[in-house]
């Protein structure tokens, strides 16, 4: 309980990062209800409710007030036919609950907050994959938790959680980007992102998770598709799944076809679609790095090679987000030490090649002269380029240095 | 100097010819919409002719158009084909976004 009260959680107000870990864990295992769940002395209350339109249960045992109590998963297939679940109120009574699975969420210090639940009406199972990537989205609400915590404290003690969230919402944008790059061994890695419109939430996003087992990175361009609050809906949904996508370690085109999926189904009406670049990035021991590309109707990620030479990775694969049943394809390479991958937006292609350019032949130019620097110079060298005053469009890149042997 | 956006159609022996010239971007969105997209929602006619030679340049927002057009006619049963030389801009935002399979191409004379 200690460990509740620290985080400050209960009844605090709604919040969109919850709210969106709870859609996209309905829709992941196609059930009408999600919950963030946090267990207080004498109820149970829901952080975010997916679904449902009760606010707080009380602390019945079977579920969740069971589920906190382990460290794995927790899964009840059929609650009517399930000794432990079938006096519960919720699943006696009205709701008619039958399919109930949760992960508890367990702090970096071992203490269990509460959980993570998907619910059904009908009676399932769940395969071991999926009981997986629950326990990993029940780990993304624990960082969401720790973030908040920690940024509770930077700020003082004073600044209330509502207070965040308010300043969260007023800049949206910068939510859609990570707050800073991870370390990953073996690799620098640069961003930069320049807005055309201040006062709009532009289509533009960049990301790079960490594989688990310190194999490497997952870097991600992507473009959505028009602007404003349609458009951030959408990149939010992307960047989530594919943090996902990362954890379960799949293959760059098995994410692209996973985050399809995920498009078509959460965003039908009205059109929008996206177009990525996605890069796993396997550092090796001797130096240099395993590469493995996949493109959805995104401009090609460019390798400058230390010599100068300039290379395009990834095969066109169509956008995502449009179609059923699109066919993404993996491009293997491996980059030399100190090579430099470059992954961007076309806003970079029209920004440095001049009004409609669609060519990377001008980015080349820029690229070669600075084959073997550090990533930030690489990036300072790209901002050069850019025409002084507004850009046209949004333009975003990610450059990645590729180290010498460890 | 780069034209403006602008579109001309006609009922030639049974097709609905558009003819779409300028720049097609998220500037030109709505008039998109009424000029092209509304027209392909309600047309008569038996087939439609997309020409977009005369197109200088397309963002995502004009390629989301063009998907939007082709699942309309789609919806309604007339086929859709774009009429544009290989070389052009369109073409090759079409290649880029890896969606040329998903378009009927008009043969050019």
């Amino acid at each position: 309980m200690a460990a509740v009260r620290r985080y400050d959680v209960l009844d605090s107000p709604p919040d969109g990062a919850f709210d969106r870990v709870t859609a996209l864990a309905a829709r992941l295992f196609d059930v009408p209800i999600a919950l963030v769940t946090i267990v207080d002395n004498d109820r149970i209350w829901f952080k975010s409710r997916h679904g449902l339109d009760v606010g707080e249960i009380g602390r019945d045992p079977g579920l969740c007030a069971s589920a906190i109590l382990q460290e794995e998963p927790y899964l009840v297939s059929d609650a009517a036919a399930d000794p432990r679940t079938l006096a519960n109120p919720l699943v006696a009574g009205e709701l008619g609950l039958r399919f109930y699975a949760a992960a508890p969420l367990t702090t970096h210090d071992g203490h269990n907050l509460g959980t993570l639940c998907v619910i059904d009406r009908q009676p399932r199972e769940l395969t071991e994959s999926e009981l997986s990537s629950l326990r990993d989205l029940a780990a993304v609400v624990v960082d969401e938790l720790e973030l908040r915590l920690s940024a509770r404290r930077t700020v003082g003690l004073e600044a209330d959680l509502r207070h965040l969230a308010e300043e969260l919402a007023g800049t949206l944008q910068e939510s859609l980007l990570p707050a800073e790059l991870p370390a990953v061994e073996g690799l620098e890695l640069e961003a930069r992102y320049h807005v055309a419109h201040r006062d709009q939430v532009g289509g533009d996003f960049y990301d790079v998770f960490l594989e688990p087992a310190g194999h490497g990175c997952l870097a991600v361009v992507g473009d959505v598709s028009g602007k404003g609050a349609m458009a951030a809906a959408l990149t939010g949904t992307a960047r989530w799944t594919l943090r996902t996508i990362a954890l379960d370690d799949r293959s760059p085109s098995e994410g692209l076809s996973r985050l399809n999926t995920v498009l078509v189904q959460a965003h039908p009406e009205p059109n929008r679609y996206c177009t990525l670049a996605l890069v796993a990035i396997r550092p090796r021991r001797d130096g240099g790095a395993d590469l493995t590309t996949s493109l959805a109707g995104h401009p090609q990620p460019l390798l400058v090679n230390p010599d100068g030479t300039v290379e395009r990775l990834g095969t066109t694969g169509p956008i995502a987000g449009w179609f059923d049943d699109p066919v993404y394809w993996d491009s293997s390479k491996t980059a030399p030490p100190g090579s430099v991958l470059l992954l961007f937006t076309d806003g970079l292609l029209e920004a440095i090649g001049g009004h409609a350019c669609i060519s990377d032949v001008p980015l080349q130019d820029v690229l070669r002269p600075v084959a073997g620097r550090g990533a930030s110079e690489v990036a300072d060298a790209l901002d050069a380029a850019l025409p002084a005053g507004v850009l046209s469009d949004d333009a975003a890149f990610l450059v990645i240095k590729v180290g010498e042997a460890r | 100097m780069t034209g403006l956006f602008d579109v001309r159609s006609a009922q030639k022996n049974g097709a609905l010819l558009i003819e779409v010239s300028g720049e097609v971007d998220g500037a030109v969105e709505m008039q998109f919409v009424e000029s092209v997209v509304d027209n392909v929602r309600t047309t008569e006619a038996a087939r439609v002719v997309l020409d977009l030679s005369r197109v200088e340049f397309m963002d995502s927002t004009g390629l989301r158009m063009l998907l939007v057009c082709q699942r309309r006619a789609e919806d309604r049963g007339i086929p859709l084909t774009l009429a544009m030389a290989s070389s052009s801009p369109v073409s090759r935002l079409i290649d880029v976004s890896g969606v040329a399979a998903m378009f009927q191409y008009e043969p050019l004379d």
